[in-house]
């Protein structure tokens, strides 16, 4: 297809010039671009869900963490490798993606119940998780110390880690690519605009929603596995927070849902303005850094609401709707 | 008392309704009859401004009404029935009437409205504190009715009043239209079943497809073979 | 441990906290049911509200529960304004769309509360904070139950307004059916707009008494949203009445959940108690399916 095409030259051209950051960039740059990097493969691989599917998950620092106390335990208690250690957890993913699909679907839950109801689950998953010393309670598990070199997922460096989560983002894009002109990709879609009508013409919204979801669970747990490798410990508040992962929805709403680009822009612009902002005036005003941030959110939702990558049309900015009469009519104005 | 003139509305990019012109004089009984889909529902709420036309003017007591909010047009004295009756189902039916009668023009004899609304529906007092959602259908029309009634219209709009009721409830709520109509009140119904509307209205309008096919005197049009055949099922 | 008097004593303690999350929920319904906008920042305006207590009472003396007559009416402005300004113009808008922008109110009300008063936990002191009331064998220390007279007094107050008010018939009948409403004359538009101020200031009036019992931080803002979420879920969508019994049940829930639990896994009582509601009677308890 003419888009997929485009799509592989940008990816490509840009895989190249990353590629050369670990030579020319400083430490901490290079830290921050790790960053940017693996918010942009989680913005992606949640986006499948909440972009192209419709669905508000919250569920996934519940696959996240998986990733990363899978690696840690495993890696602590049996000396086993991260790398295989993500198979186990890959499959753990999956099943509790399936079964919190099937009761989601058993009980019809709109679209805020779900939301909510992921949300409850990922807070109740913390305070579980928090609670067992097998997995080191408050303070978390680390990754042992004697583990070193690319078999125990611990490069040394950090263009190591660069290059594994650079790897990353570039399969994720491409599957990406694979998804949206799929017909899981098209199906997701369907259901997601309208249900109804999708399952008229004989779309198992339940299957689709199960297949979206497994996809982003298996990704999502890379992240944890990542993750936990990258910091050296897998703790219930990094993993498990909902205000935390809310920095991964917010992303990859303001590059765009439901685009290919947009969860990786999203991520991409915004992790260097926080630490940017963070490091310049964070360090001497704690505080206003984070004001800044959120205001810079709130104006790019005002003036696009539906993302940098808009996969509408032609929508009007929220502000020119304010000061329209259209703000103060009555929405039963609408049948 | 309303002037519809060269009237188009849209949803969205579809144009549902297409240059209709009408009008419902003082003190007259008007009919508007047309099929499923032809467009009155979307006609009595543009006049009672809850969608917006694109094209054409509603004068309203010469004032004009474009533009204006659903909530300043009940001011004026436009009350609309709504189709199926659209009562507030978890509030009783005194509440429904206390509702109804609220605006400013109606409130300050609301108490003796609502009396007089038992009187004239002895059943709607006995249910006084019943839930609305808990009434029969035809008892349901009846207060929506009463409802509109509470609010002093000055012209009152019924969309399909006859929808799922027996024949004989039928009957008796358009006796108590004609009856309200012959006290003065302006009334613009519109109706699927053109027959008892057409007994009971002076004139009438045919719509089709969102056009106004067909206008004039009820008796004549009742016996135009046109409306015969496609809005009485003979 | 299973003293009975003490269980009677938690118990009556989760009702007292419950009370307040009564308060939250109704204010979340009162805005859910007539605009069917999420606000996210809801609890984070309640934070604001304790913190604008905890400045009172440091700089001027004025104790916290005083701080409510201050409250009321500079967070119904604040509720006017944010709703003609911001909210009125989502109604149309996707959900997503009012989660981002209110999520990223929530970032901005945490950081200017964090940079204003630093990420430390803080505890404000009021005239009651360590006194306790006795009755009989069962002691309740005394901000609980001046939380508890509080929340009930309003609560009668806020039924009665819904019940026999005008104004309280206009908010049902808007909620049953914004169509019919506004052809009997109801400005919707201007219902919506005053129950949205009514909304915030309820969170100005709970705010102030729940800081006795609460420890303040800049991040909690979320957690209260989710947890006034949680109540409104469980008692309901739509109904009044299940807000308030709904936050008597997760708080009474919750009270208990800290007695037999370790306090690392305590707080998972409502939200499991969230999940098998949603699992078994989504509806919640009083609401209409």
């Amino acid at each position: 297809m003419r888009r997929a095409s485009s799509d592989l030259l940008i990816l490509a051209a840009g895989t190249i010039v990353l590629a050369c950051l670990p030579a020319i960039a400083s430490p901490y740059w290079l830290h921050v671009a790790i960053q940017a990097l693996l918010f942009a493969y989680l913005c992606s691989a949640w986006n499948l869900v909440g972009g192209f599917n419709g669905a508000l998950s919250f569920a996934h620092p519940i696959y996240l963490s998986i990733g990363g106390y899978m690696a840690a335990y495993l890696g602590a208690e049996y000396h086993i490798s991260p790398w295989i250690g993500l198979l186990p957890a890959i499959v753990l993913s999956m099943v509790v993606c399936v079964c919190i699909e099937l009761i989601v679907t058993r009980f019809k839950l709109p679209v805020l119940s779900y939301a909510l109801a992921t949300m409850a689950l990922s807070n109740i998953a913390r305070f579980v998780v928090r609670s067992i010393p097998a997995l080191g309670g408050v303070a978390g598990l680390a990754v042992p110390l004697n583990a070193k070199g690319w078999t125990q997922f611990q490069p040394g460096s950090k263009s190591g880690f660069f290059y594994i989560i650079l790897i990353a983002t570039v399969a994720i894009v491409l599957i990406v690519i694979w998804f949206r002109d799929s017909k899981l990709g098209l199906q997701a879609r369907a259901v997601r605009d309208n249900e109804r009508a999708a399952e008229a013409i004989g779309v198992k919204a339940v299957m689709v929603r199960m297949k979206t979801g497994l996809l982003s669970a298996a990704l999502t747990t890379f992240a944890g596995v990542f993750y936990c490798e990258f910091i050296y410990i897998a703790d219930p508040i990094t993993f498990l927070s909902p205000m935390l992962f809310i920095e991964v929805i917010l992303f990859t709403a303001v590059g765009g849902m439901g685009t290919l680009w947009g969860p990786v822009v999203g991520a991409l612009l915004l992790t260097p303005t926080g630490e940017i902002l963070r490091g310049s005036i964070g360090a001497t005003n704690p505080g206003v850094d984070g004001l800044i941030y959120g205001i810079i959110f709130v104006v790019i939702i005002l003036l696009m609401p539906h993302g940098i990558i808009s996969r509408h049309r032609g929508e009007r900015s929220l502000l020119r709707r304010f000061f329209s009469m259209e703000a103060l009519r009555p929405s039963s104005s609408r049948r | 008392m309303l002037e519809i003139d060269s009237l188009s509305v849209s949803y969205g990019p579809v144009e549902v309704l297409h240059g209709i012109s009408l009008s419902v004089g003082e003190g007259e009984f008007v009919a508007l009859v047309g099929s499923n889909n032809a467009g009155k529902s979307t006609l009595l709420l543009t006049i009672s401004g809850l969608l917006n036309p694109t094209k054409g003017t509603i004068r309203f007591l010469g004032k004009p009404m474009n533009g204006l909010a659903p909530h300043r047009r009940v001011a004026d004295g436009i009350i609309q029935v709504p189709e199926r009756k659209r009562l507030f189902p978890r509030m009783t039916v005194e509440e429904n009437l206390l509702v109804g009668g609220s605006n400013a023009r109606a409130i300050g004899e609301r108490p003796q409205m609502v009396q007089r609304m038992y009187e004239a529906f002895p059943v709607l007092g006995q249910r006084r504190k019943q839930e609305a959602q808990t009434l029969s259908g035809g008892e349901q029309q009846m207060l929506a009715i009463a409802r509109g009634m509470m609010a002093k219209p000055r012209l009152l709009i019924l969309d399909e009043p006859s929808l799922g009721l027996a024949p004989r409830i039928v009957g008796d709520i358009y006796k108590t239209l004609v009856a309200l109509n012959a006290e003065g009140l302006s009334v613009l119904l519109s109706e699927q079943n053109a027959r008892i509307s057409l007994q009971s209205s002076r004139r009438a309008y045919v719509i089709q497809e969102g056009r106004i096919v067909l206008s004039g005197n009820s008796a004549s049009l009742a016996n135009s073979d046109e409306v015969r055949q496609s809005y009485l099922g003979l | 441990m299973n003293d009975p008097i003490i269980l009677l004593q938690t118990g009556i303690s989760g009702l007292l906290f419950g009370s307040v999350y009564g308060l939250i929920a109704f204010g979340l319904t009162l805005v859910f049911a007539l605009t069917r906008l999420l606000n996210f920042a809801h609890g984070s305006f309640m934070l604001l509200a304790m913190y604008g207590s905890m400045v009172l009472s440091q700089r001027f003396g004025i104790d916290p529960y005083l701080s409510v007559l201050i409250h009321v009416p500079v967070f119904f402005g604040i509720g006017y304004l944010l709703y003609r300004w911001i909210f009125a113009g989502l109604m149309e808008s996707e959900l997503i769309v009012v989660v981002q922008l209110t999520l990223g109110f929530v970032f901005i009300i945490q950081s200017a509360l964090q940079l204003t008063f630093t990420a430390d936990p803080q505890t404000v002191r009021t005239f009651a904070t360590n006194s306790r009331l006795a009755f009989g064998d069962i002691v309740i220390r005394t901000p609980l139950i001046i939380a508890l007279v509080t929340a009930a007094v309003l609560a009668a107050a806020l039924f009665w307004m819904l019940q026999r008010t005008d104004f309280g018939r206009f908010i049902r009948a808007s909620v049953q059916d914004p169509v019919a409403a506004a052809l009997m004359g109801i400005d919707v538009n201007r219902v919506r707009i005053l129950a949205f101020s009514i909304a915030i200031a309820l969170l100005g009036i709970a705010g102030p008494l729940a800081i006795p019992m609460w420890v303040l931080e800049p991040a909690a803002g979320m957690e209260i949203t989710l947890f006034g979420f949680i109540v409104v879920v469980l008692g309901g969508m739509g109904s009044f009445v299940g807000a308030f019994v709904g936050g008597l049940i997760v708080g009474v829930a919750e009270a208990y959940g800290n007695f037999f639990l370790p306090g690392t896994l305590a707080p998972v009582v409502p939200y499991a108690l969230f999940i098998l509601m949603l699992l078994f009677r989504p509806s919640g308890l009083f609401g209409e399916a």
